[in-house]
């Protein structure tokens, strides 16, 4: 047996025959007819399409026989195809020195006789033949070899009408593919003339399909990048392995209106059987270069802030480990950012805490005492932990700091690290000391004045009464007279300094908020005064409905038992006297008014009353030193609150108050 | 000008009333108040902080005939303030009975209340007027001396 030579166009011949697609396919009725056909014309029992590949045969049709392929070595076809032009002719196998060793003649099926028509491609490539085959010796006329030799070209033309639909499917669902891409994609030939271009190739560029096919593809370039451009198509088309240094991360095209826009280009080469040709595909940037210019405008801003700060910036990573360090902190903690950066926590940073507890601290940092790391642990919420704290400089002194440490998340939440952000409060915490101490001092004085003061009022006026009590009858009258004077004078002042160090009391009040009910405390004031308010026959009106307030209640209870004490002495004169409260809730503001009927005042005097020691009447009509509007106005000013009066002479008088119903005082 | 009180030595059975007063017109015009009230204890009188302490500790049992019925105490004293002279008298264990009144101007709320952290008795804001401080010497003598059961024996 002797193998057939392997054909001289081989690869060239495989490569059509792949072409086909037609290899381990289905049986398909056209090649059938056409195997079943040939068996009949030629009168034998076996009729094959046989597909000559690389190292078998494969049948596309076959009659009378139950195998799919046969190795080439065995294969008569492989003889066949070595001459396309011609039918191969083996009348007995028997007798020919290429096949009568052949296992299919030696054995089953045993052929004895063969005729194979070259199945030869449009290309002139022989991919297979259409053969018939029989158990004995035979002939076959010429009649029967050029119906074999049709049949064959039937083969051929069945084998590329079918190779053009499928590359017309194919085309399709390409078109199809390049259409859908978010990519805007060029196609051109060799020489750069465009001949495709997807929809979004014509939105990028602002050109429709027509404008631009059968262009050059430089036109979409811009004029001072075009000498680029055609480079890196030349080194693409000599080394079309070069795909990759091809791809450029940022270039620019050329819109239509000839703006040039920011753009990513891959260029790829594409060889098919027909042609070569270039892909450009091109991702519009545009978006990506805004949020990249918004990013480097944030982060210049960031630089900015953080270099300039006032205050101390420390980051850190999720191990704790010192991440940034800027200016401020360098300056504030006397270590450079190289030195801790990397290296340190912000442990480092901690200054002296041991021994007991420095019962003077804020609560909140006798709560932290544990720890700067503990500090830095409890960092677990996004909102910043703020709190006084004492650092250590580098040469070992201490600098109290307002800390606020916040955690840093990525988007899933999970903690990266902590910004711990420090202001310098050394100035402030000296300014603390200076006004705790002014403040004492000022205690200090009232405290001296009622005390240091009074007690010479107390020996003028026992002194005075004694002589008054036991030596009155060996005086002149006017030495008495002049006696009561000095009594009278002294209990003055006695008054003025009580009212004094009433009115310096709530100047230096800080007041504590309790939740109180207005209408318990209107009606407990006037409960207070009910001995007076029946002395002197006044008829009381209170209409106040249950009203519940946040805030300083002593104050407010100073602030309405003077204007109640004020409406019961002006008005003790009238007949009867009429003392009327109303209070009513308004937009969040609590309004009281205390009216009168006494002897009022001249509205142009309404700035003046709210003086301290101001008065409009003589004491010896009305006692009184001046201090309790002026008392009432400095407590509605700590309240947030306001006051106005109306009044006209001798028709008495009406003073609104005004309060926020929540006096929320610092927490 | 009547001649101010001196301190003495109580002779008498009555134990003695201790006040502690700096100023003379106050000690004078008290002793007056009381003297009007015709009240038979006698006076002992120290004159700041320092002589206060002094004699708490040179008077400290409770046979002594020295040791006060009660003790009118000023806050605002020379040497050692009022507050300092309570605390001394409430470490001892037979000072820490005795009936101690705050008879002071102050009426400020943070003396009031550290008064009687220490544990005053009774806490007097002493009137201007002669007339009220008189009043206030009549009840003083009226609850303290003759109403109120003494811890210690008459000596």
């Amino acid at each position: 047996m002797s193998r057939a030579e392997i054909p001289a166009d081989e690869a060239q011949r495989l490569h059509t025959l792949h072409s086909y697609g037609v290899l381990d396919t289905p049986a398909e009725r056209a090649f059938d007819d056409l195997a079943a056909l040939a068996a009949h014309v030629c009168q034998a029992p076996i009729a094959l399409v046989s597909l000559v590949d690389e190292n078998r045969q494969w049948f596309k049709a076959r009659v009378g026989i139950e195998a799919t392929q046969t190795p080439r070595d065995i294969a008569f076809c492989a003889h066949a195809i070595l001459r396309p032009d011609e039918l191969l002719l083996v009348r007995d196998t028997s007798v020919d020195g290429r096949f009568q060793d052949n296992p299919m003649v030696t054995s089953a099926p045993g052929i004895r006789f063969y005729a194979g028509a070259p199945l030869v491609a449009s290309d002139g490539h022989a991919v297979g033949t259409l053969c018939v085959t029989d158990i004995v010796p035979r002939e076959l006329d010429r009649a029967q070899q050029e119906a074999l030799e049709k049949l064959s070209r039937q083969v051929v033309a069945i084998l590329e009408l079918r190779r053009t639909t499928s590359e017309r499917r194919q085309l399709e669902r390409f078109r199809l593919v390049i259409e859908s891409v978010p990519n805007a994609i060029i196609g051109a030939d060799r020489d750069g003339r465009i001949n495709l271009v997807n929809a979004e190739a014509e939105r990028l560029f602002g050109y429709t399909r027509a404008d631009l096919v059968g262009q050059l593809v430089e036109r979409l370039v811009p004029v001072d990048l075009r000498a680029e451009h055609a480079g890196r198509w030349a080194n693409l088309l000599a080394n079309p392995a070069s795909r990759h240094e091809a791809v450029c991360r940022e270039t620019l095209g050329l819109h239509k209106c000839g703006d040039e826009v920011p753009i990513e280009l891959g260029l790829t080469l594409l060889d098919t059987s027909h042609h070569t040709f270039v892909l450009e595909s091109i991702t519009d940037v545009a978006e990506r270069k805004a949020y990249e210019f918004l990013l480097h405008r944030v982060q210049i801003l960031h630089r900015a802030i953080v270099d300039n700060a006032g205050c101390a910036i420390v980051s850190t990573d999720a191990d704790g480990l010192i991440t940034s360090f800027n200016p401020a902190a360098e300056r504030m903690f006397g270590r450079v950012a190289a030195e801790v950066v990397g290296v340190h926590t912000p442990q480092i940073l901690q200054g002296d805490e041991g021994g007991a507890p420095d019962m003077d601290a804020e609560p909140s940092q006798r709560a932290l005492g544990r720890g700067f790391a503990s500090l830095l642990d409890q960092c677990r919420g996004d909102d910043a932990r703020e709190c006084e704290w004492i650092c250590a400089r580098k040469d070992g002194s201490q600098l109290p700091v307002l800390l606020s440490v916040t955690a840093l998340r990525d988007t899933d939440g999970h903690k990266t690290g902590c910004l711990v952000l420090a202001l310098d409060i050394s100035q402030r915490k000296r300014d603390e000391e200076i006004l705790r101490e002014k403040n004492e001092e000022l205690k200090t004085f009232a405290y001296t004045v009622s005390h240091d003061l009074k007690a010479p009022l107390r020996g003028i006026t026992g002194y005075a009464q004694e002589v008054q009590r036991s030596h009155a009858e060996s005086l002149p009258e006017r030495a008495r007279f002049c006696i009561g004077q000095v009594i009278s004078a002294a209990k003055n002042l006695d008054r003025l300094i009580d009212d004094l160090l009433a009115y310096s009391r709530i100047v230096a009040h800080v007041p504590q908020p309790v939740r109180f009910r207005l209408d318990e405390l209107v009606h407990r004031i006037l409960d207070d005064r009910s001995l007076t308010v029946a002395d002197q026959g006044v008829e009381i009106d209170i209409e106040v409905p249950r009203i519940e307030l946040r805030g300083w209640e002593h104050g407010l209870h100073q602030v309405l038992s003077n204007l109640i004490d004020n409406a019961l002495k002006y008005s003790r004169q009238s007949r009867p006297p009429r003392v009327a409260v109303r209070a009513g809730l308004t937009n969040g503001a609590c309004s009281v008014s205390v009216a009168d009927n006494g002897i009022g005042f001249d509205m142009k005097y309404q700035d003046r009353i709210y003086g301290l020691f101001n008065r409009l009447v003589r004491a010896s009509e009305f006692e009184g030193t001046g201090a309790g509007l002026a008392i009432v106005s400095k407590v509605l000013e700590k309240l947030g609150g306001s006051i106005r009066a109306e009044s006209t002479p001798g028709q008495g008088a009406t003073f609104f108050i005004e309060v926020p119903e929540f006096i929320e005082s610092s927490p | 000008m009547t001649p101010l009180a001196t301190r003495a030595v109580a002779t008498e059975r009555l134990r003695p009333i201790l006040m502690v007063e700096d100023n003379d017109m106050d000690l004078d015009l008290c002793m007056q108040a009381f003297a009007e009230h015709a009240v038979a204890n006698p006076f002992l009188v120290c004159r700041d902080g320092q002589e206060a302490t002094d004699f708490i500790d040179a008077h400290a049992t409770s046979t002594d005939p020295n040791l006060p019925l009660l003790v009118l105490l000023d806050l605002r004293l020379p040497k050692l303030d009022g507050i300092g002279v309570l605390r001394h008298a409430r470490k001892h264990a037979v000072w820490n009975q005795v009936p101690f009144i705050i008879l002071t101007t102050s009426r400020e709320n943070s003396d009031i209340q550290t008064a009687y952290q220490f544990g005053v008795n009774s806490y007097i804001v002493k009137p201007v007027d002669f007339f009220a401080f008189s009043e206030v010497a009549r009840r003083v003598q009226l609850y303290w001396v003759l109403t109120n059961q003494a811890p210690f024996a008459q000596p």
